[in-house]
């Protein structure tokens, strides 16, 4: 008894700490929080809804960074980071540029058929070709060359877990580890799927597939871990919001759904076709058509009634993608990179620890080293993250079981040699007829197997030939009349 | 009139070099995705590297001609330590130049004890030859060449001696022996003697509290406790076998430890000295020296089984073991004055010079390093009843004499305990259950 009082004391003890450290960190941070807003006023009494209502009235630091810019090559893939965006065209046409301080950081031509493009570790960059996944430096020079996903269609990278999980047209899904180039796992998902997303809270992938289903997957179960139905039609794009806890999907029957994933059940929905989806810092939701871009605020707590803004691009939209930490919407197009303001959809206050993108140079060097030595296990992948460090609270006779087949398991890897006995008699002729001997007893133990396997189908086949034995003594025991009787 | 906020990072970065990075942080978990797996990953990161900077050793000191029998940290400078030998020389050591200071042929035979003054000036040592000598340390110091150097007194016993104690206060100090002797500076012969029983005392200790309490472990298996002032002793506990060393507790001076010949060490509480508090398991061989740290959070044991151990003072395993190739029997250890470093004298004539936390840098850290540790630190707690992390921090390589014996002996306990659950589950009604351990150690209390 005196044992569980001076536990429960300390318990109490460390919650208090812990409570009252949180409490101080928040109004520490509410104090010290730095001025990175511009408050902005319009005298004007209309909701903003177009770009040039507003324009004249921003700072120019965020007029500065209004871009649009006139691409040749095809469609273009777009992946955006905080510091730099980078482009790949369908006919090979690859470009990084820092968007912050307008430079080129690379652009080059690769004469083959690009799918997709993502950013990865230390400014790196992978694209999906038609061959296989290149990975290149930040000046563009060719790093990697993955030949084992073929015709990798879709790209994801899990920042925490150093993993590339790259998507085939037929459904295949494999995740490899840039760090070591291992293949951690390959295994199939659908076979018609429409598009992948990252769970940035969870580092779990969403599939969307023709079918108008969403299936949540992780490197180790080679099949999925939920799967939800949630269109009518195919799912043209889905994006999860920040924390983890919504998914927003469109499909192709004209309606965008908002849901919750904890109860997987629907929150909103409006009758919007959209091809495109993207999901900022603070709950904006853009949604793309044609070269038309529809956003709404708000769109996790209230529902989606009134737009917010709209916008028109210059061309067919290929993808959209709000830029992590500021106001900016970036999308890619047929023929052009547009950037627009979108104000109060990005979060100010971002922790310099998390974003290596905000940091400086001597600062970023630290990060690139501590993300390596706390680069998390890919068998740490779950559907509940905080579950991680806590007790586990499942059964006594369960985690027994476990370990008793743990232990099976490692018994059985245990290959038993034959022991080279030094004293005595030792002649080779009786060693090798022990061996033989363990042959003889391997193979009659599969033969009897094999045997009990033939009896079985024996005895299937016997009881089958009894039941039609059966039937043909009935019909001679019918009469000819009742037999035509039955027959007709 | 419609109002809204746009982000603007224009003037955040640092106009000159001189200035400082600032570096911004945002508590809300949103910002920090996967945060328990990330920080589980760091704990687990955390125990491995202490595990790799796990280098406790620092250093022996050599020169002994004969096992080393007694050490013993100076209180008063941190970088002085003395030590005596079985072919009765005494040696003061520089402990970080690794140098012998003065060297002296003290005895005739075998030196039994050594103790400083509270204040540093004077050290005491005992022989087997029945002698006790007192020298003055700066005096020592300052003719260091000489080895035959005079004590400045000389005392001689009538009966064997074990250890001397010097006095915390007074300029007295207690020799154990086949009578339990209290010496003052300037008599010639002792001022008290206590003798309960024929038995002699091995090893006696004065408390750090109230120097009028003396403790001391006698050849009848016995503890007892003396008082000065009624020139008599109080109360002595039998055990079931005979205890070799004593330590007090320098910040709870009610409580002392013994380090007793079955391997393990006992604490006791000398009010309630019938029963001890707690029983520290974990040596495998006869205890032969305890020491305390002067936190009080800590004690070291040193064995005959070739290992120290470093316990928690409430906790009944050991949190470190120290052991080394050609470290033979440990007959002695101390901590130095500021808890940083462990000593010990063992038979193989070195004193080694081993860290308390053997991951700790040794050096100036600077505030970062140590925020950092202090991270770390806190992390490896937080985590530390998760089963992956609990295996690593609590891995220790051992060599191969030790981990035969301790398998044999988890197999005993394992066995005794399967017995008893056994006989109680067959018998239901004639089983006795037996005592509680604490109580099996102890034979008798007397008054």
């Amino acid at each position: 008894m005196a044992k569980d009082k001076i536990l429960s004391a300390k318990l109490k003890q460390q919650e208090f700490k812990t409570k009252s450290t949180q409490l101080k960190t928040q109004k520490i941070a509410q104090l010290l929080e730095p001025q990175f807003q511009q408050s902005v006023e319009i005298d004007d009494e209309r909701p903003l809804l177009k770009i040039s209502n507003f324009k004249d009235y921003l700072p120019e630091e965020n007029v500065q960074n209004i871009i649009n810019l006139k691409l040749k090559q095809g469609p273009y893939k777009l992946s955006v980071t905080p510091q730099t965006t980078y482009l790949a065209g369908e006919s090979g046409h690859i470009a990084a540029f820092n968007w912050r301080h307008k430079q080129l950081e690379c652009e080059f031509d690769v004469k083959e058929k690009c799918y997709d493009i993502v950013s990865i570790a230390q400014r790196n960059f992978a694209v999906a070709q038609k061959s296989c996944i290149f990975i290149y430096d930040p000046k563009g020079v060719e790093v990697h060359k993955i030949r084992e996903c073929k015709q990798a269609t879709k790209l994801e990278y899990l920042p925490y877990h150093f993993l590339l999980a790259a998507l085939n047209q037929n459904g295949q899904l494999t995740y490899q580890d840039i760090t070591q180039g291992k293949i951690i796992s390959t295994y199939r998902t659908t076979p018609s799927p429409l598009c992948l997303k990252q769970n940035h809270n969870n580092a779990i992938l969403g599939i969307g597939d023709q079918m108008g289903v969403v299936r949540m997957y992780a490197p180790n179960t080679g099949t999925s871990l939920t799967s939800m139905l949630c269109h009518k039609g195919g799912l043209m794009s889905m994006t999860f919001s920040r924390d983890g806890n919504h998914l927003i999907t469109s499909g192709s029957e004209g309606t965008i759904k908002v849901w919750d994933l904890r109860t997987q059940k629907l929150q909103s929905q409006i009758g919007v076709n959209a091809t495109n989806l993207a999901l900022s810092d603070k709950g904006v939701l853009a949604a793309g058509r044609g070269t038309d871009i529809v956003m709404w605020k708000n769109c996790l707590i209230g529902d989606l009634k009134t737009p917010y803004l709209r916008y028109k691009a210059s061309s067919m939209i290929c993808d959209i993608d709000f830029i992590k930490h500021e106001d900016y919407l970036s999308m890619s197009t047929f023929d052009s990179y547009e950037q627009t303001v979108v104000p109060e959809s990005g979060e100010p206050f971002f922790d310099t620890y998390e974003q290596p993108d905000l940091q400086n140079k001597k600062q970023r060097l630290e990060t690139n080293v501590k993300q390596l030595i706390e680069k998390l296990p890919p068998e740490s992948i779950s559907l509940q993250s905080y579950r991680i460090g806590t007790i586990d609270r499942t059964s006594k006779i369960i985690i027994e079981k476990e370990q008793k087949k743990q232990i099976e398991e490692q018994a059985n890897k245990k290959i038993k040699k034959q022991k080279k006995k030094m004293r005595g008699r030792n002649k080779i002729g009786k060693r090798e007829k022990l061996k033989e001997l363990e042959r003889d007893q391997k193979q009659q133990v599969k033969w009897q197997e094999m045997l009990s396997d033939a009896l079985r189908v024996k005895r299937a086949e016997k009881e089958k030939k009894k039941i039609e034995t059966k039937l043909l003594d009935r019909l001679e025991q019918m009469s000819s009349k009742e037999f035509i009787r039955v027959v007709s | 009139m419609v109002k809204f906020n746009t982000i603007c990072r224009s003037g955040q970065e640092r106009s000159t070099n001189a200035d400082i990075t600032k570096v911004y942080r945002n508590p809300n978990p949103k910002v920090h995705p996967l945060a328990h797996a990330r920080e589980y990953q760091r704990a687990l990161v955390a125990t491995k590297v202490e595990k790799i900077y796990a280098q406790p050793f620092l250093g022996a000191l050599n020169g002994h001609s004969d096992g080393v029998s007694c050490i013993e940290a100076c209180r008063f400078n941190l970088s002085k330590l003395v030590s005596g030998s079985y072919d009765g020389e005494i040696r003061i050591w520089d402990i970080p130049s690794r140098r012998t200071l003065v060297q002296l042929n003290a005895h005739q035979q075998m030196v039994k004890g050594v103790s400083f003054s509270r204040d540093g000036m004077r050290i005491v040592s005992s022989g087997e030859d029945k002698t006790i000598n007192l020298y003055d340390f700066p005096q020592l110091l300052e003719q260091s060449n000489n080895t035959f150097q005079d004590p400045l007194m000389r005392y001689l016993s009538k009966g064997t001696l074990g250890n001397v104690d010097h006095n915390y206060q007074l300029s007295q100090f207690a020799t154990a022996g086949q009578v339990v002797q209290v010496w003052d500076y300037e008599r010639p012969k002792p001022i008290m003697k206590f003798q309960w029983g024929v038995d002699s005392v091995s090893c006696v200790r004065y408390s750090p509290a109230d120097s009028n309490l003396i403790c001391g472990t006698s050849m009848d298996r016995c503890v007892i406790l003396y008082d000065v002032r009624a020139e008599s002793a109080i109360h002595k506990v039998a055990m079931l076998n005979k205890s070799q060393c004593l330590a007090w507790n320098p910040i709870e001076p009610l409580n002392i430890v013994i380090g007793n010949d079955d391997s393990n060490c006992y604490t006791y509480d000398i009010r309630k000295i019938e029963l001890p508090t707690m029983i520290h398991k974990d040596h495998i061989s006869a205890v032969m020296s305890v020491a305390f740290s002067s936190s009080g959070r800590e004690f070291v044991s040193g064995s005959f089984d070739r290992t120290i151990r470093i316990f928690p003072f409430n906790k009944g395993f050991s949190r470190e073991v120290y052991h080394g190739q050609r470290m033979q029997q440990v007959n002695s250890v101390s901590f130095s004055g500021d808890a940083q470093f462990v000593y010990s004298g063992s038979n193989d004539m070195n004193i080694r010079i081993w860290k308390v936390n053997a991951s700790q840098k040794v050096g100036i850290i600077n505030q970062r390093e140590t925020n950092a540790t202090n991270y770390r630190q806190a992390l490896k707690e937080k985590f530390k009843y998760n089963p992956e992390i609990k295996r690593i921090a609590k891995h220790r390589h051992l060599p191969k004499y030790l981990m035969n014996k301790k398998k044999q002996r988890q197999e005993m306990k394992e066995s005794k305990n399967r017995k008893q659950r056994n006989a109680e589950l067959n018998n239901p009604g004639q089983y006795e259950a037996p005592k509680p351990e604490k109580q099996q150690r102890i034979e008798q209390f007397i008054q």
